[in-house]
């Protein structure tokens, strides 16, 4: 489902991560395993999903688990990166985002991410 | 400040001083202390009592680790000192300096030792480039330690120095008041640290890097040969792929080979799968990280300022600045033509070697997409053929190949063609990709229809080739062809490429050998890039004309492929020489003259040492000479030597066999 803010246009976090719920296999995700925490901060507000990855299924979640990497960042950020707009490994680079743990698994993670509009 | 440079390295972080220990670097100059494509130190100078000190003997301990023995200048030719200063320093998270003084007088004697420091925090880009800066400096006393920093916006980069001994700071430095009895001596470790990285890879101490390279050397293949320069080389190629080994922070703690120094400490799409094909029978986990790491950075989308594709294998990788802010597209950049075949190539190679299946079904998704950007991205003019024409117009590549700077793709009578260029080793490349792609889908993907297709599509890309690149009145592949479909006719050393890749026509390949041992192409130490006689060349020309040592390794590798072992071994002859005359080390490149004219190979002027794909020739070129082959889960030797190695042993090669050793006598006579 959705999530609209009040001028009706979707949260793109959101869509990302209902667009990763609803599209079943990622075959470039084969053979690659883990969970990814993704910290974002919406102004002071933390907000936390959860993607495991096993084999090209991808399952995503709010709920706490045991993760491999981190990727915590601004969710304004996220969510220009999520829709192509921006790069995760710049951002990192740049200190706006930060990675912990296993940084091959959101290397990967990256191959979601649409291209540059 | 003295010529000669002193440098020491550790992966991506190196340290390169004058002969005193000093530093003192403007803005263009590429000394200083480096870590991921940043300069941490540009200012670091020793002085006693106000004097700078003279050099008595550099120590080249390790790699990582050199020991500087000074004393106090007088201003004369004599050094009459009753001091003696010594500095031993060793790369880790920045370095670790250890200063010694020592008294050697019957009186006891006051000293101010001062050093000087500053950093610029440039991106080597910037360095290589003499650019300015966009953020702000700033110096910072904390917990006794001298802290300098740089800030733009939300990026951060600082440098931490420390002493053990006491210490008085200011912006500019250190400085102690250091009493010596008679025969005293005064000690204090000082620490650099390179701060703010936020991409740490894993570090080793000291001790274990000297235990870690022991280790690398004792389990890499032992030589036994009665040439003795050849131990040297042998042994000197081990150390330095060691040294330019460096664990990015997804290598899973393993390494593959950086590049080379000083402007290439950092992952190369085609130089690390280059040197890692060279290393493969002796040391096969440069392989298995390379393939990883490129594998997971393996292009997904279409980006144009990245001149990224999906399914395209990264040229090039940086963490600097201009990076960090996309001045530069390095984050990844992927403008290299060749990278994305040479992957598949490198994974097959590696599991007939190693018989490592795993790590074949774990990089099916990445095979399939490299081989599949063959025919849907880089077909840039829809017949059949890579081609390439970047993207990125501002900062992006233009020549996509590994002959990549401007001039090096020319007719015969030096015109330079426009753009798209498909070069002929690139098809090569896509032949033999399509065809071991193709082993790897019916042996290990099941996938007996792929496996078919491509084979097909090899097959027909042979043909066609043979027809469209042959230069029927020189007897050779054009270099390239141009966007209308025309030959670009230089001759140039890219035919031995096209050995190595098999795409060459049995009956055409004597022709391509005559020309590649000729007197335009070989220059008696190796083959030139380009043919003397071609409007473009240059004896020193980077690649109009130069020997590239990794360049002529492949082409001997190509030459054994046809049956050419007397060819082969002979071009090993030459550029092992010439490695003895370089003192064990093979520089990127050496000038093309004549070897009767010039006696010793001339290096070209600005080449950088030690390269990766230069220090993997020798080794490249000793499994050609003895014809190591593996063969189903045999390895096979068939060796030809060149006159004057009378005989040659390698122990202990590594592979699905386990281990097993190859011997050879020469019986050939070349020269």
């Amino acid at each position: 489902m959705a999530v609209s803010n009040f001028d009706g246009v979707t949260d793109p976090t959101t869509a990302f991560f209902d667009g990763l719920r609803q599209g079943g296999r990622q075959p470039a995700l084969a053979r690659k395993s883990g969970v990814v925490r993704i910290d974002l901060d919406d102004n002071g507000r933390s907000e936390r999903w959860f993607v495991a990855i096993d084999d090209g299924t991808v399952e995503v979640s709010k709920r706490n688990q045991a993760a491999d990497s981190t990727f915590r960042l601004d969710k304004q950020l996220f969510g220009r990166i999520a829709t192509g707009e921006a790069n995760a490994v710049t951002a990192v680079l740049r200190g706006e985002a930060s990675l912990e743990g296993d940084w091959n698994l959101v290397i990967v993670f990256q191959r979601l991410f649409p291209s540059p509009s | 400040m003295s010529d000669e440079l002193v440098q020491i390295l550790d992966g991506n972080t190196f340290v390169v001083s004058d002969s005193r220990g000093d530093i003192s670097a403007s803005l263009t100059d590429p000394t200083g202390l480096f870590s991921y494509d940043t300069r941490f130190l540009s200012k670091w100078i020793l002085t006693v009592d106000g004097q700078h000190l003279n050099t008595l003997s550099v120590d080249d301990l390790n790699y990582f680790e050199t020991r500087f023995f000074l004393v106090p200048g007088t201003g004369t030719v004599y050094v009459d000192s009753k001091l003696s200063v010594i500095r031993q320093r060793a790369v880790g998270e920045g370095f670790e300096e250890q200063l010694t003084i020592l008294n050697h007088d019957e009186q006891p004697v006051d000293l101010h030792v001062r050093i000087d420091v500053a950093s610029d925090f440039a991106d080597l880009f910037e360095v290589k480039d003499a650019l300015a800066k966009k953020g702000s400096y700033t110096t910072r006393m904390d917990n006794g330690s001298l802290v300098l920093a740089y800030d733009r916006e939300t990026y951060a980069r600082w440098t931490t120095i420390s002493s053990s001994a006491p210490v008085e700071l200011d912006a500019d430095g250190l400085s102690f008041d250091v009493h010596l009895e008679p025969h005293g001596e005064w000690t204090t470790d000082l620490q650099v640290l390179a701060g703010g990285l936020g991409i740490g890879a894993e570090r080793r101490g000291r001790t274990s890097k000297a235990r870690d390279l022991e280790k690398w050397v004792a389990e890499a293949p032992r030589l036994e040969c009665d040439w003795e320069p050849l131990q040297r080389i042998y042994h000197q190629s081990l150390v330095d792929l060691a040294a330019l080994r460096f664990s990015p922070p997804i290598a899973r703690g393993r390494s593959l080979p950086a590049a080379g120094l000083p402007w290439f400490m950092t992952m190369f799409g085609r130089d690390s799968i280059f040197t890692s094909l060279q290393a493969l029978p002796f040391v096969p986990e440069l392989a298995w990280t390379t393939l990883r790491a490129l594998g997971e950075w393996q292009g997904s989308r279409r980006d144009d300022f990245r001149d990224e594709d999906p399914g395209r294998i990264l040229h090039e990788l940086r963490y600097g600045e201009l990076t960090a802010f996309e001045e530069r597209p390095h984050s990844a950049y992927y403008g290299a033509a060749d990278a994305t075949p040479l992957f598949v190539i490198l994974l097959d190679e590696y599991e007939r070697w190693s018989g490592d299946r795993n790590l074949v079904r774990d990089l099916e998704y990445e095979a399939r997409a490299a081989l599949r950007w063959i025919d849907e991205y880089a077909d840039l003019q829809g017949n059949g053929y890579i081609w390439y024409q970047r993207r990125n117009e501002e900062t992006g590549l233009e020549n996509q190949c590994w002959k990549d700077s401007w001039d090096s793709i020319s007719y015969r009578d030096g015109r330079l063609p426009g753009f798209p260029r498909a070069t002929c080793e690139l098809q090569g490349y896509a032949y033999d990709a399509k065809l071991r792609g193709a082993r790897l889908a019916r042996e290990f993907w099941k996938d007996v229809a792929f496996a078919e297709e491509l084979e097909q599509q090899a097959a027909d890309l042979k043909r066609r080739f043979n027809r469209d690149f042959w230069v029927a009145d020189g007897q050779y592949y054009a270099l390239a062809l141009d966007a209308d479909g025309a030959q670009v006719d230089a001759l140039s050393s890219n035919n031995g490429h096209l050995l190595w890749s098999g795409i060459v026509d049995k009956s055409k390949a004597k022709a391509v050998a005559r020309h590649l041992l000729g007197p335009r192409l070989f220059s008696g130490w190796g083959v030139r890039t380009l043919a003397e006689g071609e409007a473009r060349y240059n004896p020193i020309g980077y690649h109009v004309g130069t020997v590239w040592p990794f360049d002529t390794s492949f082409i001997a590798w190509g030459l054994r492929k046809y049956g050419f072992k007397q060819e082969a071994a002979q071009l090993a002859s030459g550029i092992l020489e010439a490695a003895e005359l370089f003192g064990g080390r093979l520089p990127e490149a050496f000038g093309g003259y004549e070897r009767s004219v010039t006696k010793y190979p001339v290096q070209y002027p600005t080449a950088c040492s030690p390269q990766a794909w230069s220090t993997g020739a020798p080794l490249l070129l000793l499994s050609t000479m003895l014809g190591l082959e593996p063969v189903g889960e045999h390895l096979v030797v068939d060796p030809a030597l060149p006159a004057g190695i009378g005989h040659l042993e390698l122990l202990d090669i590594p592979g699905r066999w386990g281990r097993i050793d190859a011997f050879a006598r020469g019986r050939m006579r070349v020269r």
